[in-house]
């Protein structure tokens, strides 16, 4: 009888630390499945704009369990992943903090450039269409074009392109301006081409990520291009969310952005940002 | 207070241990026995197991880089094809002035376009002589500053292959740059009949290099890069994280590896690393797994291993816990057995008979023991009994001596008185007393023939105190027939007329009273003499007491015993005594007759 209880006793203690293995073994069996997904919300429906962004983000997912999905703002409600980075203005914002271009460096620097450039006196800043986006970048511009006391204004033109053509065509042809500074792809390339049909010759410097800018670059239409960089904005933005220790010191300090001209775009820091392999 | 608890525990842990019982050595040796077995094999089969799999793995890795050397060196190959073809079939033949020269680089390249982004004669001072396809040359830019330029200067006999860069040879309408690696030969140019250097330029699309290791990147853990023999990265999967200053790689160290296996610590982190040399270009590729990527598919198999492990120790300690106690509880229970025969418990059923065949025969056979001793002791016990009632009967046998001198003298005289009636009286009671005090040897007679004895006696004495006392005999005739011990009763008189009434002037009574009370029979023999004083009444009925001077000298000590041997202790002689009033001894025995006392073997009283 005694011996009894000791048995069933025994059987009853092995059951319950079978229970508790299987349920060990099952929660370990479930933390190898299903990936980690991170979904980049981007203020544009244009996601081939983020290419590089994502090229940054793809390559720190790579080896860790981990997808990365781009989709636009306005299918953020359908958005059901593990972490939400949200792209405004090509600043990243997400759950371990900020990651942001420095557009006072970027705008200083560029500025300095013009300022030091002999031909620069009368500054005129273009976009094609007027957005909020670059009011930041064209306040700098101005506080740093009046301290040198050159002159500056912006002009905010058509988004349609043969009208935008055509008033670039003019502005330049006018001779109110020696110098432009397109703060996007569409007003690069319609100051560049503008620029080659004119009587005279104005100098135009680019604010974009497009491969048109990084072409008007190479072939001369611009003398210099400020080019944000948007891979390792994703980069470092993935490894923060993957709990990479050692991104952070990478982090630091850094400017997000490069001033490419001709003579440097080629060099082997510039060429592998300016020029995404292309299949 | 810490310390002393602490060491009051050690002690009691040492005395604890001290004390250990069968069961407990028997669990815990086989348990440490066990567990150090199961764990010494576990870990042999795991540990073996687990380098098994890294090597199978690091092998299965190494046929992957085989397979991609192979196809790396073929493309290659191909390219050197390509450049040899153009070279031997096209420009050592022709001359430059020939048009056919742009034509046969075309139908090349057309031939080779998946692979190729643009094959290039280049004279030796930078100029472009023929193309394909056909593209502009870039404006402001200088072939000969141009890294694969210098290098094909520099060593004019080898193919040469560049790093990868961006083709910055010729005009682009649409946009595209083109990563390309160049390959670079020196060629002789004939230009009209005369021999003149040139540099046969194929760019190679990237995308292809791309594409071999993009596919074997993408699944499973760990990747592969190509350097060149410098440690210059060709193809990296994160090559742009690695030139952003975003992360680092080994590169440099990996160039110098030798083909084959080696393991590396790198940031922090242990890793496989094959490295594989591509024959004619010095380039290596190099495949980089995380030592804890290679044991990772077995990650599972270690929890599963550690849950069997955990399972199979609870069921060897619990096991060890139950069949140990299953062994040693029949041991267990005979040592209790054991320790009440210590304690006194001669029980031969009460020896515990079970368990092993061995303790089974222990059980048996201590049992068997268990019935010899109480046989021997009961035997004992009989022989002290009979020895002692043979040394009581032996002194109850004697006759005081004085008695009989002064009975004779007593008879003399009577006859020399001529009393010869109270002679013949005296001599007929003597003669009675002997026969019943002999009794044919028997030790137990009935009432009636004890008091017949006590008559006889008393008729003796009376004549000798010339009747000095009185003496009464009233015995209840329905105990006549019960047995008693012989020569109690005489011995209680004889102390009465000798302590009791022999002194006193015609005034002493000795009443002799018989009655049944309870079951039992009760003798009183009563006097009314001086009483016997408290501290000699205790004293009365131990063995050391003797008579003073008087009397037979058997002793009331004699008579209690002799009652308490042929009958239980129950039963026996008590003195009372009242000074200057009288004392009264008492006889308590069973109630039995003869044939009840004969027949009752075992009889409990």
């Amino acid at each position: 009888m005694k011996n009894r209880r000791w048995i069933m006793l025994f059987f009853a203690a092995v059951g319950i630390l079978l229970l508790a293995e299987a349920i060990i073994y099952m929660s370990y069996s479930n933390k190898e499945k299903g990936p980690f997904t991170i979904t980049f919300v981007v203020d544009s429906e244009e996601l081939q704009d983020y290419e590089n962004m994502k090229a940054g983000a793809t390559n720190a997912a790579m080896d860790n369990n981990c997808i990365i999905d781009f989709v636009s703002s306005s299918r953020e409600d359908k958005v059901d992943s593990d972490e939400v980075v949200t792209v405004e203005n090509n600043s990243l914002y997400y759950s371990k903090g900020t990651l942001t271009v420095d557009k006072e460096a970027m705008v200083s620097e560029l500025a300095e450039r013009v300022i030091a450039s002999e031909n620069c006196d009368r500054i005129l800043l273009v976009s094609s269409g007027e957005t909020d986006k670059y009011q930041k970048i064209i306040d700098l511009f101005k506080a740093g074009f009046d301290e040198a006391g050159r002159y500056v204004e912006y002009r905010p033109l058509s988004t349609d392109e043969k009208k935008l053509k055509q008033s670039m065509y003019n502005l330049e042809q006018s001779g109110l301006f020696d110098c432009f500074i397109a703060l996007d792809k569409e007003s690069i390339e319609a100051a560049c081409e503008a620029n080659n049909r004119a009587n005279r010759f104005v100098v135009i410097y680019g604010m974009d990520n497009s491969s048109e800018a990084v072409y008007y670059l190479d072939n001369g239409g611009l003398e210099a291009l400020a080019y944000e960089d948007e891979y390792s904005l994703g980069y470092i933005a993935v490894r923060q969310l993957l709990k990479d220790r050692e991104i952070k010191k990478v982090s630091e300090n850094r400017t997000f952005y490069y001033i490419a001209d001709r003579e440097s775009m080629y060099s082997a820091e510039l060429e592998k940002v300016l020029f995404p392999f292309v299949k | 207070m810490r310390t002393i608890d602490f060491q009051n525990q050690f002690k009691k842990v040492r005395r604890a241990s001290k004390r250990r019982s069968i069961q407990l050595i028997i669990s815990i040796s086989f348990t440490i026995v066990s567990i150090v077995s199961m764990t010494f094999v576990t870990l042999a089969l795991y540990t073996t197991y687990i380098n098994k799999a890294r090597e199978t793995a690091i092998e299965n890795n190494k046929q992957v880089i085989d397979q991609m050397s192979w196809t790396l060196n073929s493309y290659l190959r191909n390219m050197m094809g390509v450049s040899n073809s153009m070279y031997y079939g096209v420009i050592k033949n022709l001359d430059l002035t020939s048009d056919s020269m742009n034509r046969e680089m075309d139908i090349l390249y057309e031939a080779n376009k998946d692979d190729l982004i643009s094959i290039a004669c280049i004279s030796q001072d930078g100029a472009l002589i023929s193309a394909a396809p056909i593209a502009t040359r870039k404006s402001g830019v200088d072939f000969t500053e141009q890294e694969w330029f210098t290098s094909t200067e520099e060593k004019i006999e080898n193919f040469h292959f560049s790093k990868p860069h961006v083709q910055n040879m010729f005009e682009s309408s649409n946009y595209r740059y083109y990563w390309v690696v160049s390959l670079s030969r020196s060629v002789d140019l004939n230009y009209m009949g005369y021999t003149r250097r040139g540099i046969l330029l194929v760019d190679m699309n990237y995308s292809s290099i791309e594409q071999m290791f993009s596919r074997v990147n993408e699944k499973g853990a760990g990747y592969v890069y190509l350097i060149d023999s410098d440690g210059d990265i060709i193809y990296h999967p994160k090559q742009k994280a690695i030139y952003g200053g975003l992360m680092q790689e080994n590169n440099i160290t990996a160039a110098s590896y030798d083909d084959g296996s080696h393991m590396e610590n790198f940031d922090g982190s242990e890793r496989a690393v094959v490295v594989k040399t591509i024959g004619y270009t010095g380039w290596k590729i190099v495949s980089v797994v995380p030592a804890s990527e290679l044991s990772a598919p077995y990650n599972q198999l270690r929890a599963f291993m550690m849950i069997i492990f955990t399972v199979t120790i609870f069921l060897i300690v619990f096991g060890n816990i139950v069949i140990s106690k299953i062994v040693t509880d029949p041991i267990r229970q005979l040592e209790d057995s054991l320790k009440s025969i210590e304690e006194g418990s001669l029980d031969a059923e009460k020896v515990y008979i079970g368990g092993s065949h061995e303790i089974r025969h222990l059980g048996r056979t201590i049992r068997s023991l268990v019935v010899q001793m109480r046989d021997l002791m009961d035997e004992r016990v009989k022989e002290q009994k009979e020895k002692r009632k043979s040394e009581l009967n032996a002194l109850q046998a004697q006759i005081n001596p004085h008695f009989l001198y002064n009975t004779l003298d007593s008879v003399v005289w009577m006859i020399e008185a001529e009393k010869y009636p109270e002679a013949i009286s005296m001599i007929t009671s003597l003669a009675s007393l002997f026969r019943i005090s002999l009794s044919k040897g028997n030790n137990i007679i009935t009432i009636r023939d004890e008091i017949t004895h006590a008559k006889n006696y008393l008729a003796i004495q009376k004549v000798r105190y010339k009747n000095k006392f009185e003496a009464n005999i009233d015995v209840d005739p329905a105990i006549e027939d019960c047995v008693t011990i012989k020569l109690i009763i005489q011995p209680l008189i004889e102390n009465a007329i000798y302590h009791a009434v022999g002194d006193l002037d015609d005034e002493g009574v000795i009443d002799i009273k018989g009655y049944e009370k309870d079951g039992d029979v009760y003798i009183e023999v009563r006097d009314n003499g001086m009483g016997i004083p408290p501290d000699v009444l205790e004293g009365l009925l131990t063995e050391k007491t003797k008579s003073k001077g008087k009397g037979s000298g058997i002793g009331l000590w004699n008579i209690n015993q002799r009652i308490n041997l042929y009958f239980k202790n129950d039963y026996g002689l008590s003195i009372t005594s009242e000074l200057d009033e009288g004392t009264v001894a008492t006889i308590r025995m069973p109630k039995m007759t003869m044939e009840e006392y004969m027949g009752g073997e075992g009889n409990e009283k």
